[in-house]
């Protein structure tokens, strides 16, 4: 049980870092762009990674990327460190069909498009607050009730998995002995069903909590228009369908 | 799991968002419907199953594997409320970790938020009537494979990425079909802790009255999806963007001599080109410019 407990913690303390990884210090511009044209803009962007198989036309929206995060003050390492692992794993995926086919343009064309498209989504991770997405969301007319679980989600997640790990710590004290794969399986299953229990019950008071609220959620901020950032995509785009 | 962009063509991209938009739309009214069911409950699920997520189970060899959840979700709540739990799930580890695309964020809703979770549930009811472990561990099972086989097909189907849809499924399967064992084996686990300590709590998944015809619809949607994106890639696979450019007569010089060459547009008249050009130019420096110049101070 206790590498379960181990291994568990490791990871998520890596994943966790994320939380507050994507809530930048630093406000830049593209923080103060209005979420959803910020949403509509990565989507672009993305669109014109993969809309093609042209090196030249993919290092170009590589470059607009990683030049926008630059004049804005963003940390390129940072976006780098987050966008490159995908890529390295795309290579090793298409290096046998590529090297089969002698295509290697492919091999390189691949993965820095999957590159270019993270860069770009990483990007807007890394300038916009997830309440700031999730209003971002809601003007592009996404169901408010589904934000809402969104948001619930979120909100949780962290409380969530301090009970689990409280679960998982209880059982790995009463612990005698050295504990089978098997047996590891067995005893994990049933503190997860305990969790899950609890979770229902979790869910019961913060049903009611909401309810003595009023039930009002709001995500709202204000932003600019974003018309600097609309023009400098609109230029890339341009200049992408001219190469 | 999490497919990134770059890896599915447009088409097929496009439909599974549709896809995925009718049958998590189709959910969303039906929670809203229930009485049983409500917001902050799918919430601090999805949380649960979020944080779930993160288990690393050892396995032997020194490795481990993480739980999905997806069938276990569908078991608990039931396939509406389960799917939409395991979407608020997806979207958030797309929007705040990057893990899977954006443009492909309608595919990977589809993989793990309606298949694995309806045909997890599909399959518990059906064996549940015989043995409830078995019924849990199957569905655990199935709906994980289920979920890696539609990724290989998917992923397979595009042209952007040169392998088969053979190739893609084989890979995506079999190895799923392995790690699934384990998420088959935990969810029996759970369904049966709860079934013995809280079993009043199976009436979320239960309860509701799901009706049969829209879960056929559904169903059928599910199987006929490879179908579907097997025409969208028929169609013929090209990328408007590209013909965009073709049609404005942009691409007719296809040896690159610089952007803009003497300051014009290929193929433009000299004069509008040149108009071009100037604006591409001044566009993309002054707007860097400001930028900086209107960046908020703090």
């Amino acid at each position: 049980m206790h590498l379960l407990i181990e291994k568990t913690l490791r990871s998520a303390t890596a994943y966790f870092q994320d939380f507050f990884i994507h809530e930048y210090g630093r406000k830049t511009y593209l923080h103060s762009v209005h979420p959803s044209v910020k949403l509509i803009g990565t989507v672009f962007l993305i669109l014109l990674s993969i809309g093609t198989f042209d090196l030249k036309k993919i290092v170009l929206v590589i470059l607009a990327v990683y030049i926008l995060a630059f004049n804005t003050g963003l940390s390129l390492l940072t976006l780098a460190r987050r966008s490159i692992l995908f890529p390295i794993f795309s290579v090793i995926i298409v290096l046998p069909v590529a090297l089969y086919g002698k295509n290697f343009e492919y091999l390189i064309a691949f993965p820095l498009r999957v590159f270019s498209s993270i860069s770009s989504l990483q990007l807007f991770i890394l300038t916009t607050k997830f309440n700031e997405t999730l209003f971002g969301l809601k003007k592009l007319k996404i169901p408010e009730s589904m934000l809402h679980i969104i948001w619930i989600t979120y909100r949780y997640t962290i409380s969530m998995f301090r009970d689990l790990l409280n679960v998982l710590i209880a059982r790995e004290s009463r612990r005698l002995r050295r504990s089978a794969h098997l047996e590891t399986l067995r005893g994990g299953s049933k503190s997860l069903g305990l969790f899950l229990l609890r979770s229902f019950e979790t869910a019961e008071r913060v049903e009611l909590a909401m309810n003595s609220r009023g039930k009002c959620i709001s995500y709202g901020g204000r932003y600019t228009s974003g018309s600097l950032y609309i023009t400098y995509l609109a230029g890339v785009g341009i200049w992408w369908m001219m190469l | 799991m999490h497919i990134p962009d770059g890896y599915l063509d447009l088409s097929i991209s496009l439909l599974l968002w549709i896809l995925s938009g009718a049958v998590l739309g189709y959910s969303l009214k039906k929670v809203a419907d229930s009485k049983n069911i409500n917001t902050p409950l799918i919430g601090v699920i999805s949380a649960a199953v979020f944080a779930a997520q993160m288990l690393n189970w050892p396995i032997p060899g020194g490795t481990s594997a993480h739980f999905v959840g997806g069938s276990l979700a569908g078991i608990l709540l039931g396939p509406y409320a389960g799917s939409i739990a395991m979407a608020s799930v997806v979207a958030i580890q797309a929007f705040l970790y990057g893990d899977g695309g954006l443009i492909a964020l309608g595919a990977n809703l589809w993989n793990m938020s309606v298949v694995n979770v309806f045909a997890g549930w599909y399959i518990f009811r059906l064996i549940e009537k015989h043995n409830r472990f078995a019924a849990a561990f199957t569905s655990g099972w199935i709906g994980i494979t289920a979920a890696a086989v539609f990724v290989g097909l998917e992923v397979g189907l595009s042209s952007a990425f040169k392998y088969s849809a053979v190739v893609a499924v084989s890979a995506m399967g079999l190895w799923h079909g392995l790690l699934g064992l384990i998420e088959g084996f935990i969810t029996a686990g759970v369904v049966g802790y709860i079934h013995s300590n809280r079993p009043d709590i199976e009436k979320y998944g239960e309860a509701e009255s799901f009706g049969r015809l829209p879960l056929a619809i559904v169903g059928i949607m599910i199987i006929l999806s490879p179908v579907f994106a097997y025409l969208a890639e028929m169609v013929g696979y090209s990328e408007p963007l590209e013909n965009v450019a073709e049609e404005l007569g942009l691409r007719e010089n296809q040896k690159y001599s610089g952007l803009f060459p003497d300051y014009t547009v290929p193929g433009m008249n000299d004069y509008i080109g040149t108009l071009i050009s100037g604006a591409v130019g001044v566009m993309i420096f002054l707007s860097l410019a400001l930028m900086r110049r209107y960046a908020p101070a703090d």
